[in-house]
């Protein structure tokens, strides 16, 4: 069911802007595709080695690089440059607002290849560059389901269509917390262990709700209504026949989902006239949290009858 | 069973069809989907179809699972041909 994409493909130009860096020279080469996460700084190249070159990541050329270029004849300048310079090569970026030798400017025109330039710090840019990367990058899919950032808990509200999921997120995000995605959400993988939710750019802010239609979120409950973004850190799935399965009455074990390639804890609530879901979903997010600080109720509630029988058998 | 289309209106996949296709599907008990460009969306859910943005000239793949999956799969093409969102042999079923 669940297809595996790649959140977007990306460009240099798209860097370009999400970066605000400085075009030097390349210009035709912009649009050259973005296909490695990982950066590569390559000194041990201009020092002659190429054995290890990773020509297809985008090359981050900083302080060191260049001093030690400078230290290069310029037949040694001359060849190593131009060796950087391959058919998968994205781009060159410089930090520090250097000065770019003009043989990086004459290879980027002739291979088109762009070189880029920052006015940050090394370390810095390739964070930014790299953060970047691994969103646009990441591994990617969609869920149908609602996703609302409860208490500061992602959570991912599934089940069948018809259901009242909207409903629910509707309750909660009356009550102050915030919607991200109904009814599609785009999940992305920003590292394994941590997965990321957000809409699709078209239905971003608008919720449909049977019977009224569709709701502007931000209109009727403000801009703090809705979430650009959200980590799923728990999946409540709403059922309806009560005698599907067994639930988990006392919430010792914790289920799990996995998604992409991530394992989310996972939750399911019979839904049964008179319950109310939006509270059922609150307690769910705040034992969720609870649980990552280290509390977890069900266990103390068994130990605490453990510990009593235990008494009780020793007084005997 | 899973039947593929090609979105021929210019408006693409446009509000007021896409309502009729989602409430025709939502008659069915089957478990309908719609594949966009690798992404999969509930067939019942207005915003699911809306957020994938179909244009002209799209293939989509409508997927039904369940008891009355072919009757649910007519349905929906006869809907979208009616609404003129797909033309063709692609809705002769």
């Amino acid at each position: 069911m669940m297809e595996m994409l790649r959140m977007n493909d990306i460009k240099v130009k798209d860097l370009i802007d999400e970066l605000q860096l400085e075009v030097i020279a390349g210009k035709d080469g912009i649009n050259r595709w973005i296909t490695s996460k990982m950066l590569s700084r390559p000194g041990i190249e201009l020092a002659g080695l190429f054995d290890f070159y990773e020509e297809d990541r985008i090359q981050i050329i900083g302080s060191k690089e260049v001093t030690f270029f400078n230290r290069l004849n310029e037949d040694e300048q001359e060849k190593r440059v131009e060796q950087l310079f391959k058919e998968k090569t994205p781009c060159f970026i410089f930090s520090n607002h250097f000065d770019i030798p003009q043989v990086f400017l004459n290879n980027a025109d002739k291979y088109q290849i762009p070189i880029l330039r920052s006015d940050k710090h090394t370390t810095p840019l390739m964070t930014d560059v790299q953060t970047y990367l691994a969103e646009e990058l990441a591994d990617s899919t969609n869920m149908h389901g609602v996703l609302v950032d409860v208490h500061g808990v992602g959570v991912l509200i599934r089940g069948k269509s018809g259901i009242g999921k909207s409903e629910a997120a509707l309750e909660l995000v009356k009550r102050g917390h915030k919607l991200i995605a109904d009814d599609n959400v785009i999940i992305y993988e920003k590292e394994i262990g941590k997965l990321v939710g957000k809409s699709p750019k078209l239905i971003q802010k608008y919720m449909e709700i049977r019977g009224i239609g569709i709701v502007d979120v931000v209109q009727m409950f403000g801009a703090g209504a809705i979430r650009h973004k959200k980590e799923i850190t728990l999946v409540v799935n709403l059922e309806i026949e009560p005698n599907s399965h067994e639930y988990d009455r006392l919430g010792v074990e914790e289920a799990k989902i996995k998604i992409l390639n991530t394992e989310v804890p996972f939750i399911t609530i019979p839904i049964r006239p008179g319950r109310n879901l939006a509270t059922l979903i609150e307690v769910a997010a705040i034992n969720r949290r609870l649980r990552y600080m280290g509390l977890n109720t069900a266990q103390q509630f068994i130990d605490n009858f453990n510990e009593y029988i235990q008494k009780k058998e020793e007084n005997k | 069973m899973e039947k593929k289309f090609i979105v021929t209106d210019e408006a693409g996949l446009h509000a007021r069809p896409a309502t009729k296709v989602v409430n025709a599907a939502s008659r069915y008990s089957s478990e309908l989907t719609l594949k966009y460009k690798g992404r999969e969306v509930n067939l019942k859910s207005i915003m699911g179809v809306m957020s994938l943005g179909i244009g002209q000239g799209s293939e989509i793949f409508i997927n039904a699972k369940g008891e009355d999956e072919e009757e649910a799969l007519v349905a929906i093409a006869h809907e979208l041909r009616d609404q003129g969102i797909c033309t063709g042999p692609d809705t002769n079923i």
